[in-house]
């Protein structure tokens, strides 16, 4: 048996403070945003009966969640999503509300072989869900949150793709081929392989206006108004046009949001997960090569848990925020709001009552009692991301030493809380 | 400034097909031609930056976005599954995906479950799941024509391009599983950041693809 206790599993990591402290500070300024648009906080359990991620239009093969047996047998599972959760509690527990629910969560999910390009098996998702509302101005009101959230966070060069499942599903539905056939052509769609589309079309003799739309849906994408009049070049069944009237309506209330410029749309697009039903979007920026955010309208996993209410939502994968944040800028994080108070055994009440005021006033100040040096106390700080070292002076005088300069400046309690309290918050203000 | 369009290409016979057609649409990329040992070939002239990765690591480089495209073999992208476009056929290192095995059949193991030797362990399960046939499958890393003939397995499940090792070893194909050629991919990140660029080479071997008809 191979020893393993300095090791963690593929697929987790410990996330040690600097990464934390971004990490919560994103959570912090998602959760900022959710809270700002009157959506409300819940959890779930993290683990539920497997029965609830296994019926209807559950969207994850059985592999793919870790299993547990409870004592008398039943299988539960770590949740590995929290949209089918969610899904079930606004169902059974929230069945009295009055609708709509807008909810958001920020929970770790859990999956056996990891997700997507990155391969983590725990990761955070903050995520909405809007159960009770039919219209796209719920979708338009979604795909805005989710920008202002991660621009919020603070990240660069961000975009939304906008799809609607509903073009596709509503144009293959004209031809006559097995849900199987369907599946392989949505497949092709999804790679954007226009050479195993074709060869699929002229397989089953699909010809004329059809095959032009078909062979053109995987390059269908870009600027919204001009591959909304591309598309709409083509005699389009009436479930096509609906679909692009939804687009069309969703891309105006994002742009009376003023995010207009943070989007952009991708007919080409599929259905991903069996349980979408109409507007669908994902979120990526430049500097990361997988998708930061991905959400999309869901009219019927209502009816798996017993409740007929329509449902879009969306979710944004913080672990790779964070990593996108730390790509654009690598710099180290400052702690503005971080000091060091050096003080001795003569001195010990005295600092820790000036302590006490400073963090009264929101300021991190951490104690140095070892009475070493001040060279050894400023290479620590330095470490440790910490800017400044306060030394007690006669009287109420202090005396603060910034880390990386050297210098120093004589001031007071008030005077310190006066010039950093105001500090933006730990962190994010690195960022910018 | 504008940053290098990067490309990954499987070393060797691939890499080198498939500098000709970049050369055709006016990308210089003569040290790779040359036999360079270096991994990162540039050329600012087209703001295009070549890395020479093993042909099993191209999709895993754009699938994370460490390179915008990459020259892969429709091989590894029915094995490996990755997430990204799959935009162009470029019509080189062409050959096909078979199951091969003894012209008569012979039954060594005990057992109704066919034993599959391959390189290929998903390819050969999915083609066998169609058929609705149960295996075992013997993942092995190269000269997988062997297996059948000392006994390690039934069939195989391999790239064939000429059929001659096949013959010189008195195996025939038993069906074929697809046609398979080097295929231009694409992170799906960079198909919608970069869309400019990637397109306008697109065009570019389009075209010249159709030219070469």
């Amino acid at each position: 048996m191979g020893d393993y206790r300095r090791q963690v599993p593929d697929g987790v990591a410990d996330i040690l403070a600097d990464e934390c402290a971004v990490k919560r500070e994103t959570e912090a300024a998602v959760r900022g945003v959710f809270l700002g648009h009157g959506l409300r906080e819940v959890c779930t359990p993290t683990f539920e009966y497997l029965d609830v991620f296994s019926t209807g239009q559950a969207v994850l093969e059985q592999e793919e969640m870790f299993k547990l047996t409870d004592p008398r047998g039943r299988l539960l599972v770590i949740r590995p999503d929290m949209t089918i959760p969610i899904a079930r509690m606004a169902a059974t527990n929230m069945k009295g509300e009055p609708k709509p629910h807008k909810l958001f969560y920020i929970s770790e999910v859990f999956r056996v072989n990891g997700n997507g390009a990155d391969g983590l098996r725990e990761f955070t998702q903050a995520g909405v869900e809007m159960i009770g509302i039919p219209g796209v101005e719920a979708d338009g009101e979604c795909i805005s949150i989710a920008v202002q959230a991660v621009k919020t966070a603070g990240v660069e060069d961000f975009r939304i793709d906008i799809g609607q499942v509903e073009f596709f599903e509503s144009i293959i539905d004209e031809i006559n081929i097995s849900g199987e056939d369907k599946e392989s052509l949505r497949h092709y769609i999804k790679h954007k392989n226009l050479v195993a589309v074709e060869e699929f079309l002229d397989k089953k003799k699909v010809n004329g206006k059809l095959k032009e739309l078909l062979l053109l849906i995987p390059v269908l994408y870009g600027n919204a108004a001009e591959v909304l009049r591309r598309a709409g070049e083509f005699p389009l069944n009436r479930g096509a046009e609906k679909a692009l009237e939804d687009i069309e309506k969703a891309c105006s209330i994002i742009n009376e949001y003023g995010y207009g410029e943070y989007i952009s749309i991708d007919l080409g697009m599929v259905k991903e997960l069996p349980y979408y039903t109409g507007i669908i979007f994902k979120g990526f920026t430049r500097d990361l090569g997988y998708i930061i955010c991905s959400g999309g309208r869901y009219d019927y996993l209502q009816k798996d848990f017993g409740e007929d209410a329509p449902a879009t939502g969306f979710a944004i994968n913080i672990n790779r925020v964070v990593q996108a944040l730390y790509k654009q800028n690598p710099q180290r994080s400052r702690r503005p709001k971080a000091f060091i108070l050096k003080c001795s055994d003569g001195d010990r009440k005295k600092a820790i009552r000036t302590a006490q005021k400073l963090r009264a006033a929101g300021l991190y100040v951490e104690l140095d009692m070892t009475a070493t040096s001040m060279d050894r106390i400023l290479t620590y700080a330095r470490e440790k991301g910490v800017g400044r070292v306060i030394t007690l002076q006669e009287g109420s005088r202090l005396k603060v030493t910034d880390v990386e300069t050297g210098k120093y400046t004589i001031t007071s309690v008030p005077g310190i809380i006066a010039s950093y309290s105001q500090a933006s918050s730990e962190c994010i203000a690195g960022w910018h | 400034m504008d940053r290098f369009l990067r490309i990954a290409l499987a070393k060797g016979r691939i890499a080198l097909q498939a500098v000709e057609l970049f050369e055709n649409i006016g990308i210089n990329c003569s040290p790779v031609r040359e036999g360079t040992r270096r991994l990162i070939i540039r050329d600012p002239g087209s703001m295009v930056e070549f890395i020479l990765v093993k042909p099993k690591d191209v999709a895993k480089y754009v699938e994370l976005g460490a390179v915008d495209m990459g020259v892969v073999g429709k091989d590894m992208l029915l094995e490996q599954q990755p997430d990204l476009y799959e935009v162009l056929d470029l019509g080189i290192g062409k050959c096909r995906m078979v199951v091969a095995g003894p012209e008569k059949p012979r039954f060594f193991l005990n057992r109704a479950v066919k034993v599959v030797a391959t390189k290929y362990p998903v390819t050969a399960r999915n083609y066998f799941r169609e058929k609705r046939e149960s295996i075992q499958v013997v993942n092995l890393d190269g000269s997988v024509e062997l297996a059948p003939l000392v006994g390690l397995s039934n069939v195989i499940v391999d790239l064939v391009e000429t059929g001659r090792t096949l013959e010189e070893n008195g195996l025939v194909i038993l069906d074929e599983i697809c046609p398979i050629s080097a295929r231009l991919v694409v992170n799906k990140v960079s198909l919608k950041m970069e869309n400019e660029r990637i397109n306008k080479v697109l065009k570019a071997l389009r075209q010249a693809l159709r030219k070469a008809v």
